[in-house]
């Protein structure tokens, strides 16, 4: 178990999500190979934390468990103490919908509707009135500053406005935790660092638990702790505190 | 372990999904028009292939039986100079047509247990000409040459002869006639013999019969008679047992009737001055001038009238009025028209809406399996093209049973359009068709009952194959893992 020595108000630190010797394998036998080879964590509530690691770490694949949106062969995923392998369905539906908010890479808004339309839609699987949902859709939309291109489609909007269209609509049905899937990786730095900044501001105003997969050096600056992963194993785990980063600029960019 | 409470999570109601599954159609509007398109070129196959054939028959039909009528005249000159043959006895016991039986049994005096008996004589004797029709030609000729087979049923008069044909039969690795030689026997020695005596009682019978018309009628043709529609004529023909009605008497009157102006019509031409004006006017030469040529010539109100004008001037015609006329030429062209459509056919009793040919029916199969096919191919592609949507809406908590039914809505709605779409063109086009091939006589021959069942069966057809296609990608749509959402493209 990974003892943190976080300096937040006890109360705050309740954890939200637990990871009990986490295996993922493919394949049987001799072929077996493993993703995961066994991960014990603890992610506190309202914590920024960035998940680090080389492709083929495994790193997208202990994403995929946290998120409930895989099945672990062994060990067990307690999302608010809640064992999700025990989830029907339904309660995954649920839990997908209520409780976590996912950003993509690639943005994933869907190409036909709106910007309002794709914030609005996870509000009408949680069965919020469509009255209701403007609302709240269009104070999402002014959290990520892009009130005034609620109209507009996906293919009309730049990366960047896209993948903040793409945040509003991960906070629509007010999550405990955000998952955040390489968020700045399709998009230039300028763009990228702006993403990092609503994130951060979402983290802190609104104490959603942020998780961050990332290759993207300058999200260290911004999240709380961070935690490398190499051949399916926790390789070590840091904070934010105990580090110096400087951030360099590259040429023109201010 | 907490309980997770998931009493306020929503399925989505049918309303909703439909508009999105609209929304997602609209985007992917070339998509959806291939699949409407694959759909509706086969349900307008089956409606076309369907409607076409019903329509064809009925007009065939249709034409069959007006052209019939049309030959009363003949039929009945013809039935009163000379009794009918025994070939034609039993093709008209065979239609069952209840007049000829009234009047076979009329002259054959037959009591209804003989009647029985003459029409399972008569089954027999189609079963055993049947069998001679049906082997091949090279066996027929070895085993009776070519003789009719009735000629020969008197060879099989004892066992020995019968046991002598069966050894032959035999080597041609063929059966006996009617099965068995017990039947065959029975046939040669009851049957057989009891259907020739009874023919030859109707053809006494119908001989007296006409021999008592022509005591009434004299020497004035049976044509004239009827022309004439004389009361005495249709007394004796009725008491004879002829099965002629008021109602039919009066047709075949007015078919006389028409025929005698035809033929007066003719007499215009031996004229030299009214043929010489006629042919001008008409645009040919005098030689070739004939009643089929004026009859076609005379399409207008003011042609006949020109033509009646020239009849008028000669007084050993009898003056037809104009509108007489035009009449005969009506009817002169439609009896053309109805001939076309025939041809050498007789078409066999109305047949129902699925009599189709064999070939056709697997034509339909293989078109519906095709369509099947490229249907679940395009939604299988749609929904590949898809992945991250669908995985993206179940992150955002969208359950399978809503993915199926965005899938299964889409599939609806292209299979309504397409089958409405379908139905319509399949029967524009053999409506078209049948207005080529037969004109006119395809609105008098339509029936709306077949083309109500037509359009409806086509329409449901069209809907369940492309419920039947979406099944499958559907269900892989409704399967996917939210994990894909995560792929980046």
């Amino acid at each position: 178990m990974i003892q943190s020595t976080d300096k937040k108000s006890p109360l705050e630190k309740s954890i939200i999500i637990r990871t009990l010797g986490l295996v993922k394998s493919y394949g049987m036998g001799e072929a077996t190979t493993f993703a995961l080879r066994g991960i014990d964590t603890l992610i506190y509530r309202g914590e920024f934390i960035a998940i680090l690691g080389p492709s083929g770490s495994g790193k997208s694949t202990f994403f995929n468990m946290v998120g409930a949106l895989d099945a672990p062969t062994k060990g067990r995923v307690l999302i608010d103490e809640v064992d999700i392998a025990q989830l029907n369905a339904v309660e995954l539906a649920f839990l997908r919908c209520r409780k976590i908010g996912y950003i993509f890479q690639s943005f994933n808004l869907i190409r036909y509707m709106t910007a309002l339309e794709n914030i609005t839609v996870p509000m009408s699987f949680a069965g919020v009135t469509p009255e209701e949902a403007h609302k709240r859709g269009m104070d999402l939309l002014e959290l990520v500053g892009l009130a005034d291109r609620w109209s507009h489609r996906p293919i009309e909007m730049s990366g960047g406005q896209q993948q903040r269209v793409a945040i509003a609509r991960a906070l629509s049905n007010q999550p405990k935790i955000l998952l955040s899937d390489e968020p700045t990786g399709n998009l230039d730095l300028k763009t990228g660092g702006e993403i990092l900044e609503i994130m951060r501001k979402i983290n802190k105003e609104k104490g959603v638990t942020i998780i961050c997969a990332t290759h993207d050096l300058r999200l260290l600056d911004v999240c709380d702790r961070m935690m490398w992963i190499r051949d399916g194993r926790i390789n070590k785990v840091e904070e934010r505190a105990n580090i110096s980063i400087r951030l360099g600029q590259i040429g023109g960019a201010k | 372990m907490k309980p997770i409470v998931v009493k306020d999570q929503v399925r989505l109601g049918p309303a909703r999904c439909l508009q999105l599954s609209i929304t997602g159609m609209y985007y992917r509007v070339t998509r959806s028009a291939i699949t409407i398109l694959i759909l509706s070129l086969a349900v307008a196959f089956l409606a076309y292939v369907l409607f076409y054939g019903i329509l064809s028959y009925d007009s065939e039909y249709r034409a069959y039986n007006e052209l019939k009528e049309k030959r009363r005249l003949g039929e009945w000159t013809s039935r009163l100079s000379s009794a009918d043959a025994q070939p034609d006895i039993l093709a008209f016991a065979l239609t069952g047509d209840a007049q000829k039986a009234a009047e076979y049994k009329r002259w054959g005096g037959f009591t209804d247990e003989e009647v029985t008996k003459f029409g399972a004589a008569v089954r027999r004797v189609k079963a055993y000409r049947d069998y001679f029709a049906g082997i091949p030609t090279t066996s027929r000729a070895i085993l009776i040459a070519d003789a009719d087979p009735l000629s020969i049923v008197g060879k099989f008069g004892t066992r020995a002869d019968i046991d002598a044909f069966a050894q032959r039969v035999g080597k041609l690795n063929l059966k006996l006639p009617l099965g068995s030689a017990e039947r065959l026997a029975e046939f040669a020695t009851t049957d057989h013999p009891f259907f020739a005596e009874a023919c030859e009682r109707i053809q006494r019978g119908q001989q007296a019969a006409i021999a008592a018309v022509d005591a009434v009628r004299g020497d004035t043709a049976a044509a004239r008679l009827f022309a004439a529609a004389s009361p005495a004529f249709l007394a004796a023909l009725q008491a004879q047992g002829f099965g002629m009605s008021t109602d039919l008497f009066q047709k075949v009157s007015e078919e006389a009737r028409q025929d005698m102006d035809m033929q007066s019509l003719g007499l215009l031409f031996a004229n030299r001055d009214i043929g010489a004006r006629l042919a001008r006017q008409m645009n040919v030469s005098i030689d070739k001038l004939a009643t089929p040529l004026l009859m076609k010539w005379m399409t207008t109100q003011s042609r006949a009238a020109f033509a009646a004008d020239l009849a008028a001037l000669e007084p050993g015609t009898r003056g037809l009025a104009a509108a007489r006329l035009l009449m005969l030429s009506d009817e002169y062209r439609r009896a053309g028209n109805l001939q076309k459509v025939v041809g050498e056919k007789t078409p066999a009793r109305r047949a129902g809406v699925f009599s189709m040919e064999t070939r056709t029916m697997w034509l339909i199969l293989v078109s519906f399996l095709v369509c099947l096919i490229g249907i679940t191919n395009t939604m299988t592609m749609s929904i590949t093209d898809r992945f991250s949507e669908i995985a993206t809406m179940k992150c955002l908590g969208a359950m399978d049973s809503f993915v199926m039914l965005l899938f299964v809505f889409e599939a609806m709605l292209q299979g309504i359009v397409g089958s409405v779409i379908g139905v319509f063109l399949g029967l524009f086009l053999a409506f078209l068709r049948g207005m080529i091939g037969y004109g006119g006589l395809v609105f008098e021959s339509i029936q709306l009952r077949d083309l109500a069942i037509i359009s409806v069966l086509s329409f449901f057809t069209g809907i369940v194959i492309a419920g039947l296609a979406a099944m499958w990608p559907s269900w892989t749509a409704s399967r996917l893992a939210p994990m894909e959402a995560m792929r980046v493209e």
